[in-house]
């Protein structure tokens, strides 16, 4: 039996007893002697280490872990919790959309929030002092500035 | 690993329930499942103090995650995986914040443990040579990268059959026996180099 074959043999092998070919081997080969006594050195530990009685849960333990879910979303909250806020925000959208409606009719014409419109209006208007100009002047100088000095001036040569 | 238990049907329902989004039955899954999540913490990262703390984690993590439980495997088992993914990642943590060193034995116990090594075998040691291999075998684990301890710990220290690591850590049987062989070995070359002083 060569070294590497008896390795698995041995891990498998637990505390069972080996075979002869084993036996042999394990009397001529202090290496996998070695590793025979760790390995039962180890099986021994961990057979220790598993009769330690783990810890029980101290009394209420279950309410207590309980109690902190309460405090942590659970499972079914987190759709709910997103359309609630979702929905909570469209509502708020729309008032504000509302609002911003009733105040664009509710506002007065003039002011300081007149609107572009009203002032295009307000600017076409003729003035009415240049109305009375283009009266006294005529049909010619309907815009007095258009009227300059001279064109007066050769107005009253002529009559 | 989990005993059919007369009421399963009944943990099906308090599932229901709680995938609904229910908390009152949760209780009644943590009155049942409770001792095994602590067992295997313990098993796992041995402090004893910290136990219930991270099975307040658990339990939490589990019930986050329960509408993700199609119920393919039994809810322990299920649990378990939880369980184990959890220690596993806690255990890296610990790792990783923690100096690695070779050597942490006190001289007399080295030579303790040298002297047993040299005997037949393991097998009829008295109360003060168990507490010397359980220490052994106790600060090996301790040293071991958190795969290993995991694996090693489900396999000696829960006493799971290889069937029953591969469906808690959802992994094929033959891949099991490999990584146990492998973390057995990487432990056996750990508890050389104790024993060499290095």
């Amino acid at each position: 039996m060569r070294c590497k074959d008896i390795e698995c043999f041995l891990e498998e092998a637990g505390s069972k007893s080996l075979s002869q070919p084993m036996r042999e081997h394990l009397s001529g080969c202090a290496s996998c002697r070695g590793m025979w006594s760790d390995l039962q050195l180890l099986r021994a530990g961990f057979a220790a280490l598993a009769e330690e009685p783990p810890p029980q849960p101290s009394l209420g333990f279950g309410a207590r872990v309980i109690r902190r879910l309460e405090s942590v979303r659970g499972p079914g909250n987190a759709a709910a919790e997103f359309f609630e806020r979702t929905g909570r925000r469209f509502v708020l959208a729309g008032m504000l959309l509302a609002l911003l409606f009733i105040l664009a009719l509710a506002l007065p014409s003039s002011g300081p929030f007149r609107g572009p419109a009203t002032a295009e209006v307000y600017l076409a208007q003729p003035e009415p002092g240049a109305q009375r100009e283009s009266t006294i002047l005529g049909d010619e100088f309907s815009d007095t500035s258009e009227a300059t000095a001279g064109d007066l001036n050769m107005r009253s040569n002529k009559r | 690993m989990d005993e059919p238990t007369p009421d399963a049907g009944q943990e099906v329902e308090w599932i229901k329930r709680v995938q609904r989004g229910d908390q009152e039955p949760f209780g009644l899954l943590i009155e049942r499942h409770q001792r095994r999540v602590f067992s295997i913490i313990y098993h796992l990262i041995r402090r004893r103090d910290d136990v219930e703390d991270i099975a307040q984690e658990i339990f939490i993590k589990a019930f986050l995650a329960i509408r993700g439980y199609n119920f393919e495997s039994s809810f322990g088992t299920w649990l378990s995986r939880v369980s184990v993914n959890h220690c596993y990642d806690y255990l890296r943590r610990l790792r990783s914040s923690r100096v690695r060193y070779f050597w942490e034995m006190g001289d007399e116990a080295r030579l303790q443990l040298e002297s047993r090594a040299e005997s037949e075998g393991a097998g009829d040691l008295n109360q003060e040579d168990q507490a010397a291999v359980k220490e052994f075998a106790g600060k090996l684990l301790e040293r071991a990268p958190a795969a290993d301890r995991v694996i090693l710990g489900l396999k000696e220290l829960e006493d799971l059959s290889v069937e029953e690591i591969a469906e808690i850590m959802d992994l094929k049987v033959s891949t099991v026996k490999v990584r146990l062989h492998r973390a057995r070995k990487r432990m056996l070359n750990d508890a050389k180099k104790m024993q060499e002083g290095r």
